[in-house]
């Protein structure tokens, strides 16, 4: 500050200091008279509140709060979301908390596919010292290899690393128990199937995240999915939770669970029959279907791997697909009974009716030929009985072609049968209007189309119920979290033949199991009823041939509760289906009979094709 | 502290007086307002300030005390639901962990293999449901099961 001072008449001028750099100017001033005092020569300092510098100082001033007001702008009001999210990520930890899948119960309520909490075993890197030390320790717990676990602990560029995904507890506790820091436990659910390999390519398989890749898993995987939940904690630098903290709990909502119709203890022991027939055959593979043929219900689904080197013949895996729904094949002599129910619902023929039958027909320079001798003259019955392929082509000649490819779409060929399975297979039929010379010779016979067995099944479910076709179904209910059932929906039952066209086709199918090929069918104090097949498989056109050998059937004959079909793939040296297919049939049968406490057919009945023991 | 009286009416108020000294005498005979005009004891409005600040500091105080009560008491909740919470996880993982032994005990494949352990074996002939005539369902009781079995 400097002090400005203004000499008056007669008083003494005011001492002021001068900076010392000017002594001779002081020096001076006091050699002076002492006259009228005189202002200084030179201008003094410029006053510090000049109103240039204090517009500058203003300008400044107005212009950082200008600046920091807009800062503040853009930080309050035009990003603010952003920077609002900036400050969430750094204090808020959100966690995706994984829905538990629903379960699979069979239709007793057992469960097949369970979801249960597993731990995911990870480690910091950054916080180990030792890494061989603690791979050392882990691998032998976790089962991964320790040279392996030792490179992923090693590499520091990396904060997260799994030791071991989805591991049981006791593996937990007991690496809980060695204190090793720098590991962390997080929970995760793990899909586990306590009956396996029970029904596996019905149920199918998950991945590691959960998700369905096979089978009900993948299809029903909306149903059995649920949402995942999400939890956000507001937490300190140090990770710990701050009380009155922001708090955001979505719950993770389990997947509803999915009630089958497949009974676990016949599916066992199906699967077991299957794989001894696929054994004692040395079949390439086998599958077999049980149902109930008042509702539909698929009571079995199995299939069955043949044997593979070491490997004795086994039922399939998860991973496998479904063969009696995904698996095509042509059915050979257990198609004929389309033909023949068509023929009669048409009123062409009867039973009784006697037909002239050679021993062989030729059809386009196309030979078809009957396996075993018979005579001339043959019933309708007959045909069926000894499974005759003259006699069934010389039917499906008077039936004509419309009226045969409508019967065989009638009975389902050609489509899905809606079980509720994805990737079902529709099977492969020729156009009728891609019918050519030999294909009314070869298709009432079973050869030239392709079904599924269940397709198969559906025919002689509709014959056992009256003619009436009722939709298959794999799923009977989902129950949702609250508890809720929702029976799944079957489409409306429909008519294919009338009631009475289906009684003379049972009587006839009884004789084929009492009398013709099916005798090994037969099961003690039952009536059955079931038609063999045996089919070529393509290419035919050099030995050695490949063969499908089923069977497809109900009982009891007179009251139908169940129906079932087997088909065995391939079967090394014998191959008819009378004789691989139908003993592995009248095992299952008697067993699910036994089981479904299905009452035995009256002792006096014509057609009980064995005693009661 | 004894009363002081306000000070006087200001001067202008007299000189205004004097300058209308020909004013009507209805206004000069107006009483003065005095009404506004109030005496008061320094030392009470100060014991009223420091009361007020007093009492100002105690309600601070005991705000942030309840305040911190309250941050003590929801920490305490919070610590409580997190253990509960774990206690609830816990108790449904031992649930699910009974249900996966109690579905693998309950498997086919166990069973059969526990039979075979204790001897058993499947029954020559199984066992023939025979209805019973007096049931119009046909519904058939397990007793009525025959079997080549004793």
């Amino acid at each position: 500050m400097t002090t400005r001072a203004r000499a008056r008449p007669g008083s003494r001028a005011p001492h002021i200091e001068r900076p010392s750099a000017r002594p001779a100017v002081a020096a001076r001033a006091r050699h002076l008279p002492r006259t009228a005092p005189r202002r200084a020569h030179h201008a003094p300092p410029p006053p510090v509140s000049s109103p240039r510098r204090l517009a500058a100082l203003l300008t400044v001033t107005l212009l950082v709060f200008a600046l920091i007001g807009i800062r503040l702008v853009d930080v309050q009001a035009r990003n603010r979301g952003r920077y609002v999210r900036l400050g969430l990520s750094q204090r808020v930890r959100t966690v995706t908390v994984p829905a538990q899948r629903g379960t699979i119960f069979d239709r007793n309520g057992n469960a097949l596919a369970v979801s249960v909490d597993a731990t995911n075993i990870s480690a910091n890197p950054r916080v180990i010292r030792d890494p061989a030390g603690y791979a050392a320790k882990l691998a032998p717990l976790v089962g991964v290899d320790a040279a392996i676990l030792q490179n992923r602990l090693s590499d520091h560029s990396l904060g997260f690393v799994y030791v071991a995904r989805k591991v049981d507890p006791p593996v937990e506790r007991a690496v809980r128990a060695l204190h090793l820091t720098g590991l962390e436990y997080t929970p995760e659910p793990k899909r586990y199937y306590p009956a396996t390999p029970l029904a596996a390519p019905i149920l199918g398989a998950v991945g590691t995240d959960n998700g369905g890749l096979s089978g009900l898993e993948a299809g029903a995987q909306a149903t059995l999915a649920g949402q995942n939940g999400r939890l956000s904690v507001e937490q300190d630098p140090k990770g710990r939770d701050l009380p009155n903290g922001t708090r955001q709990d979505r719950p993770a909502l389990k997947g509803s669970d999915v009630v089958l119709t497949i009974d676990q203890s016949l599916q066992y022991q199906a699967e077991r029959v299957l794989a001894d027939e696929v054994t004692a055959v040395h079949a390439k593979g086998g599958m077999a279907i049980v149902t109930d043929v008042h509702t539909g219900d698929v009571l079995v689904m199995a299939t069955v791997d043949g044997a593979n080197g070491p490997f004795p013949a086994h039922p399939s895996s998860g991973l496998s697909p479904n063969r009696p729904l995904t698996d095509v094949f042509e059915p050979g002599s257990t198609a004929k009974v389309v033909t023949i129910a068509a023929a009669i619902e048409a009123g062409i023929v009867s039973p009784s009716t006697v037909l002239s039958v050679p021993q062989s027909i030729t059809v386009d320079n196309t030979k078809y030929e009957d396996v075993d001798t018979h005579p001339t003259l043959m019933t309708v019955s007959d045909i069926v009985r000894q499974s005759s392929n003259v006699g069934t082509i010389e039917i499906a000649r008077m039936l004509g072609r419309d009226r045969f490819d409508a019967a065989i779409h009638a009975f389902g060929f050609g489509a899905p049968t809606g079980a509720g399975y994805p990737g079902e297979s529709a099977g492969i039929l020729l156009p009728r209007a891609q019918y050519n010379a030999t294909s009314l010779a070869s298709m009432p016979i079973g050869s030239g189309i392709a079904v599924t067995a269940m397709q198969l099944l559906d025919v002689y479910l509709t014959i056992a119920n009256n003619g009436v076709a009722r939709q298959p179904r794999l799923v009977t209910s989902t129950v949702d979290g609250a508890g809720h059932r929702h029976p799944r929906l079957t489409s409306a039952d429909h008519a294919v033949v009338s009631p009475g066209t289906a009684a003379q086709l049972r009587q006839m199918l009884e004789g084929v199991v009492a009398g013709g090929t099916g005798t090994q069918a037969q099961i003690p104090g039952y009536r059955v009823a079931g038609k063999t097949g045996t089919a070529r498989k393509p290419p035919y056109l050099h030995p050695p041939y490949n063969y499908v050998a089923s069977f497809a059937g109900f009982a009891p004959a007179d009251a139908p509760r169940l129906g079932a079909v087997v088909v065995l793939d391939e079967p090394q040296g014998t191959v008819f289906g009378g004789e691989v297919a139908a003993p592995a049939f009248a095992k299952m049968m008697q067993y699910a009979l036994t089981v479904e406490r299905v009452p035995a057919s009256s002792p006096t009945s014509p057609g009980a094709t064995g005693p009661i023991p | 502290m004894s009363p002081v009286a306000v000070a006087a009416p200001p001067a202008r108020v007299r000189a205004g007086s004097r300058r209308g000294a020909a004013a009507p005498a209805p206004r000069r005979a107006a009483p003065p307002r005095r009404d506004q005009l109030r005496v008061v004891a320094p030392a009470r409005r100060a014991r009223r300030i420091r009361r007020s600040v007093v009492l100002a500091a105690v309600a601070t105080v005991v705000a942030v005390l309840a305040l911190v009560v309250f941050h003590v008491v929801t920490a305490q909740a919070q610590l409580t639901l997190d253990h509960v919470s774990h206690q609830v996880d816990d108790a449904q993982r031992q649930y699910d962990q009974a249900r996966l032994l109690n579905a693998q005990l309950a498997s086919p494949s166990r069973i059969v293999a526990r039979a075979a352990q204790l001897g058993l074996v499947p029954p020559a002939s199984p066992p023939v449901p025979v209805p019973v005539p007096s049931s119009p369902t046909g519904a058939v009781p397990p007793a009525t099961a025959r079997s080549t079995q004793p």
